[in-house]
């Protein structure tokens, strides 16, 4: 059997219900007994509106919440960059000092550097002076 | 006619809604037990479907086909049967023999009927759930494909894809049974 021609089978043949009217039956059974207290129209609504309510309640809470952990996030993460400039502004502060205090150390050492340059300078010629008038 | 009583049962006549059971229960009665593969759940799918439709009735749009949406309905449940299906292949293919006889009386020939059932559940047994579902609405129901799109809620390439790759498996497994 080819193909096409199965699946045309297959479209003419009708399969069965075994039990129809015993389907049928339970089927009216169950609506007869969900009906008693109200049409399905009605009671569909109802149960729609509930549900919406379901559905509502658990989306509120969670928005609530993800916009309390982002405030919360916002607030500490406010309170961590607060901290870090206040330490920076520190920090500044006292490594200005130090670099200047630096700074000064450095300059007061080419000071002394040069005038002990400068004194052994006139020594040497304090000394060869003296040779010069004693060899004369 | 059909249309009266449809507005009927919307407005919560359950004598109403009777006549649109006994009107339609075959039909989705075939949807289900070629997609099921097994008559017993068939019927329980068709029981299923026909009290969510009336759950719902109030909420169906009148200007679209009855058959359509109730067939939407049996699909849906169907498919989420065959994916809590967690049977061996092995035990699908034993009740596919002992299921096979009780469902199809072919008009001709019944025990030809019998034998075509039994062949379709074997060369359909290895399709994925979706793939068995739109190969049934497409190729066997003969739903055009924005009729498919409609009931089961997928895109048409999704249906355009899963129907080739049915296809191809159902010719394979075709040539080799025969």
């Amino acid at each position: 059997m080819r193909y096409d021609e199965f699946i045309e089978k297959m479209r003419i043949s009708e399969p069965q219900m075994p039990h129809p009217e015993e389907v049928t039956g339970r089927i009216l059974e169950r609506i007869e007994h969900r009906s008693q207290g109200g049409g399905a129209a009605v009671r569909t609504r109802v149960r729609s509106s509930m549900t919406q309510w379901m559905r509502i309640v658990p989306a509120c809470t969670g928005i609530a919440a993800t916009v309390v952990m982002v405030l919360s996030l916002l607030i500490a993460h406010q309170d961590v960059d607060t901290a870090v400039r206040a330490d920076i502004r520190d920090l500044d502060i006292l490594s200005c000092s130090i670099h200047r205090e630096a700074d000064t150390h450095l300059e007061y050492y080419r000071k002394i550097k040069a005038l002990r340059q400068s004194c052994r300078g006139l020594e040497d010629k304090a000394v060869k002076f003296q040779n010069h008038e004693n060899r004369h | 006619m059909m249309s009266e009583t449809i507005q009927e049962a919307k407005n919560g006549d359950a004598r109403a809604f009777a006549l649109i059971v006994r009107q339609y229960r075959q039909s989705v009665f075939r949807i289900c037990v070629r997609i099921l593969g097994d008559s017993d759940e068939a019927e329980d799918a068709v029981q299923e479907t026909f009290v969510r439709a009336w759950q719902a009735i109030s909420g169906y749009d009148i200007r679209f086909s009855i058959a359509t949406w109730l067939g939407a309905i049996a699909c849906r449940l169907c498919y989420d049967v065959l994916r809590r299906r967690k049977r061996q292949r092995r035990y699908e293919q034993e009740a596919l023999w002992h299921h096979s006889g009780d469902c199809v009386r072919d008009p001709e020939s019944d025990v030809s009927g019998r034998d075509l059932e039994m062949l379709f559940r074997k060369v359909t047994s290895a399709l994925a759930p979706m793939q068995k579902t739109v190969f049934v609405l497409a190729e066997i129901e003969g739903f055009p494909f924005e009729e498919v799109r409609r009931i089961t809620g997928w895109s048409t390439v999704q249906i355009k894809s899963n129907l080739y790759i049915a296809r191809k498996k159902v010719r394979k497994a075709l040539e080799k049974e025969l």
